[in-house]
């Protein structure tokens, strides 16, 4: 029995009057028990919608499907209720993007972990041990304060803590680093890496920034509307780039250009969720570009271990 | 915790939000302590009542006859224990009724002492089974409990003849003196205080406790253990000081007029006249710290307008522990066309229309919350369902809704009080509940709800443990300003005679009184009250609002 969130097909579409629109368009993933995982993209390409149904949520109006869904081994039903009830918390925490918002205003940190924990697991003790593990010196002086108390790091740690309250084995963060500031930012990545390297915890990060996946470690996927097209390990990836969004990015990061605004040296901007399309999405905006890009969507295809890569001319290339 | 009382402390803060605070609160404390401020019953009172104690000495003999008779079989049906318990327990009042009036020492008091005895040792005895005759010897023992009874009753008539000459001295002469004749004495009650009912003594006690929640805070576990100990006080107080039956708590006042209750020493409320007292005499009299308001000893007016019409004018009979009829606290807002005094009905109207208005409130809050909660996280047919309802409720104009319900109501046997309030309540709904549900919507889709649900908690869990506290806010503040609506909807009601009915008062039903611009100055007391109940209501929702844009904002 291999340790590993496996999903395979995954689809995330909208219902809008144009018809629906797909903001998850087919991805495989794989996150491995006790390894990290990026995923990064521009806004709008799907990565949070990605993050989000692997918890089984969408926000409203969304329609979620996926040809298999294995945890640790065991299949999952995205129909069943109870499936995901058993799922979530308790073997896939979520970690989401600092802000005023991501705790309750109303609760003050130790009822924040207290519900966290549920009814069973609640206790001054457990409250404290889990603010410790998330590096927290003197945690008993922070049980009684509101969110809006707390700096911008002490918030994230405290989600954190919330998230692992119920002790999951994977742990999804959906940007977690996007609103601290470097230093701030680092240290939550740290704490994550020690994580992932001390308790085995599996961990699939969504980012924007490219420094932050670095820093992480383990696998890299890079998102262009809705599908993967470039996968490896992370290192490997940002020396050595093959698809040509890829690189775009990478040139984008280098110019420290923040990766909301349109990219430097491509034209056009990212569609925001692709209708069905045939053709790969990226093709507009490619120098490279030929007709069978346009008119086959260019499949994933395995380049060398744990690389995959999803660009027919420069995949074609790779192979000569 | 010791930041959430520190928030409490400083809020409101503005002056104006301070003071429309302290006028809410003084608003709900005079119509909580209303039956202490204004009461024709006395507080105190150390008196002999001569009418009760002769009443009791008159059905000695005849109630002696029904015990003794409860001994023997009735046509063929036994004689029945529950039968001789009541005739036993209500002898036993008539003589524990003397024996308080009687000086202790005296001879009638022994008296009183034997024939109590004799009831108490007669109490245990067979009674007659099925058409039998009774035991000679009870019968014989019975016989001359009854005659004993006899004899009880001449002597305290031959007594009450010196009591009833002392009467007509007291009554004649300057009050204050009363020289009770042996073996009388006079005895303490508090009829104020023993007719007020469970709920009056309730409010009473636990309104400090609320003022003091609501302007400092308190933990949770302190204000549950002080709000059940303060209603066990009030359950004991209204248990503890009943008036034993037989002693008079209503009308004393006119008793003492007549001479039938004899006064040592009696301590009224500051205002001392009951809310449906009536005085003919008085009918429309300004109020007396006017000059128009004199009166001469034969009732007419003697300066103003109504100097020296020729009218039905008759002396004023001023009750006991009454102003003088010139005072100028005699009746500090007037008297109404019954000659009932403005202010005291004023007080009394203010339990009434605040009472009303909050109970209003907290119907429509529910009401509100609860379809708000259920529209917000519903799609599809309930939620159009409850937008139709909302839409249409909102369509009419609400006072129209108000006075056709409640004029339907109270036909059905209805409370009309109660029936205002849920008809307020089931009219003004809507505004809260569009706000309710929109705040859900707005609140479902923070990170923090989505957090809740990554977690697994079930959907009941996190709309009522993380959506529902965030959501219901802004349906506070709208709380708040639908205060001010109720206590306005409950005195146009009662204004148009639909609410309240008579004698009861409210604010509206006495502005209701001043239907002439000569009685004009009758709307300034109730007029007041009702402006100051608004518009603090309303400022105090402001402050809520602004209060809670801060909290979000933080």
């Amino acid at each position: 029995m291999s340790e590993a969130l496996e999903v395979r097909g995954l689809r995330v579409s909208y219902a809008t009057r144009a018809g629906s629109r797909g903001a998850v368009a087919g991805v495989d993933l794989r996150l491995e028990r006790g390894a990290a995982h990026s995923v990064v993209g521009e806004s709008g390409c799907g990565k949070s919608s990605l993050a989000l149904a692997l918890l089984g949520l969408v926000r409203p109006g969304g329609q979620l499907a996926a040809d298999s869904y294995t945890l640790d081994g065991r299949a999952w039903s995205l129909e069943r209720a109870r499936d995901w009830s058993e799922l979530r918390g308790r073997r896939v925490g979520l970690l989401l993007q600092e802000s005023a918002q991501a705790l309750d205003p109303r609760l003050s940190v130790e009822r924040q972990l207290r519900e966290a924990l549920g009814a069973a697991g609640a206790g001054r003790e457990r409250s404290l041990e889990l603010l410790a593990r998330v590096g927290f010196d003197a945690p008993g002086e922070l049980l009684a304060r509101l969110p809006h108390e707390l700096s911008g790091g002490m918030r994230q740690r405290v989600q954190l803590a919330c998230a692992l309250a119920t002790g999951p084995s994977y742990l999804i963060a959906d940007e977690p680093t996007a609103s601290l500031d470097a230093l701030l930012a680092r240290r939550i990545l740290t704490l994550l890496a020690s994580l992932v390297e001390r308790e085995r915890l599996g961990v699939l990060m969504v980012t924007h920034d490219l420094a932050a996946a670095a820093e992480l470690g383990g696998g890299l996927s890079v998102m262009y509307a809705g599908t993967v097209v470039e996968r490896g390990p992370v290192r490997e990836l940002l020396l050595a780039p093959r698809h040509p969004y890829t690189e775009a990015l990478i040139a984008a990061c280098a110019a420290r250009e923040p990766l909301d605004e349109p990219l430097r040296g491509l034209s056009g901007a990212a569609p925001q969720g692709v209708l069905e399309r045939d053709g790969c999405a990226f093709a507009e905006r490619c120098a490279l570009a030929r007709d069978v890009c346009r008119s086959a969507r260019p499949a994933l295809l395995t380049l060398g271990p744990g690389r995959d890569l999803a660009c027919p001319p420069r995949a074609q290339g790779a192979a000569r | 915790m010791t930041e959430p009382t520190h928030t409490a402390r400083r809020w409101p803060r503005t002056w104006g939000a301070r003071c429309a605070l302290w006028t809410l609160l003084a608003l709900v404390a005079s119509a909580v302590y209303a039956p202490f401020l204004a009461n024709g019953a006395p507080l105190y009172l150390r008196a002999f009542d001569l009418r009760a104690v002769r009443s009791a000495s008159a059905a000695l003999p005849a109630l002696a006859e029904e015990w003794r008779a409860s001994f023997a079989p009735v046509a063929s049906i036994p004689a029945e224990p529950i039968v001789r318990a009541a005739a036993r327990a209500s002898l036993e009042l008539r003589l524990e009724l003397l024996a308080r009036s009687l000086d202790p020492r005296s001879e009638l008091a022994a008296h009183v002492e034997r024939t109590a005895q004799a009831v108490d040792t007669l109490a245990h005895a067979p009674g007659a089974a099925q058409s039998q005759p009774l035991d000679p010897e009870l019968n014989a023992r019975l016989d001359a409990a009854v005659r004993e009874f006899d004899a009880l009753a001449q002597a305290v008539e031959a007594a009450l003849v010196g009591a009833a000459a002392a009467a007509n001295a007291a009554n004649t002469a300057e009050a204050g003196v009363l020289d009770l004749p042996a073996p009388w004495r006079t005895s303490e009650s508090w009829p104020l205080l023993a007719s007020l009912s469970f709920g009056s003594w309730w409010f009473a006690l636990l309104f400090p406790l609320a003022a003091w929640v609501a302007l400092c805070g308190m933990r949770t576990r302190a204000a549950s253990l002080a709000f059940a100990a303060l209603s066990l006080a009030a359950i004991a107080l209204t248990l503890g000081l009943r008036a034993p039956p037989g002693v008079a708590t209503r009308n004393l006042k006119l008793a003492i007029g007549a001479g039938e209750v004899l006064v040592e020493r009696a301590v009224f409320a500051p205002v001392p006249y009951g809310f449906e007292e009536t005085r003919l005499s008085e009918a429309l009299r300004p109020p007396t710290w006017l000059p128009s308001a004199e009166l001469d000893a034969q009732g007419r007016y003697v300066r103003g307008a109504r100097a020296g019409a020729a009218g039905a004018a008759r002396p004023v009979e001023v009750r006991a522990g009454e102003p003088s009829l010139n005072s100028w606290r005699r009746h500090l807002l007037g008297a109404d066309s019954l000659g009932r005094d403005v202010l005291a009905r004023v007080l009394w109207g203010g339990r009434v229309s605040l009472g009303v208005a909050f109970a209003a409130v907290l119907a429509l809050l529910a009401l509100g919350i609860v379809a708000g909660l259920l529209a917000g996280v519903s799609r599809g047919a309930f939620d159009a369902l409850f937008l139709f309802v909302a839409q249409t409720l909102q369509s009419f104009p609400s006072l129209f809704l108000i006075l056709v319900a409640v004029a339907a109501l109270p036909a059905h046997g209805v409370h009309p009080q109660a029936a205002t309030a849920l008809v307020i309540a089931a009219v003004s709904w809507t505004g809260v509940a569009r706000l309710v549900r929109a705040q859900v919507r707005a609140v479902r889709e923070r990170e923090w709800v989505l957090a809740a649900r990554a977690s697994g908690l079930s959907p009941a869990r996190v709309l009522f443990a993380h959506i529902a506290p965030n959501a219901l806010a802004p349906a506070l503040v709208s709380g708040a300003f639908a205060l001010g609506g109720a206590v306005l909807a409950e005195s146009a009601t009662s204004f148009l005679g639909f609410g309240v009915q008579p004698p009861v008062p409210s604010w509206g039903a006495v502005l209701r009184e001043s239907s002439a611009v000569e009685h004009a100055w009758i709307l300034l007391g109730p007029g007041l009250l009702v402006f100051a109940a608004v518009a603090s209501a309303n400022a105090l929702g402001d402050a809520l609002r602004e209060r809670l844009e801060l909290r979000e904002a933080a």
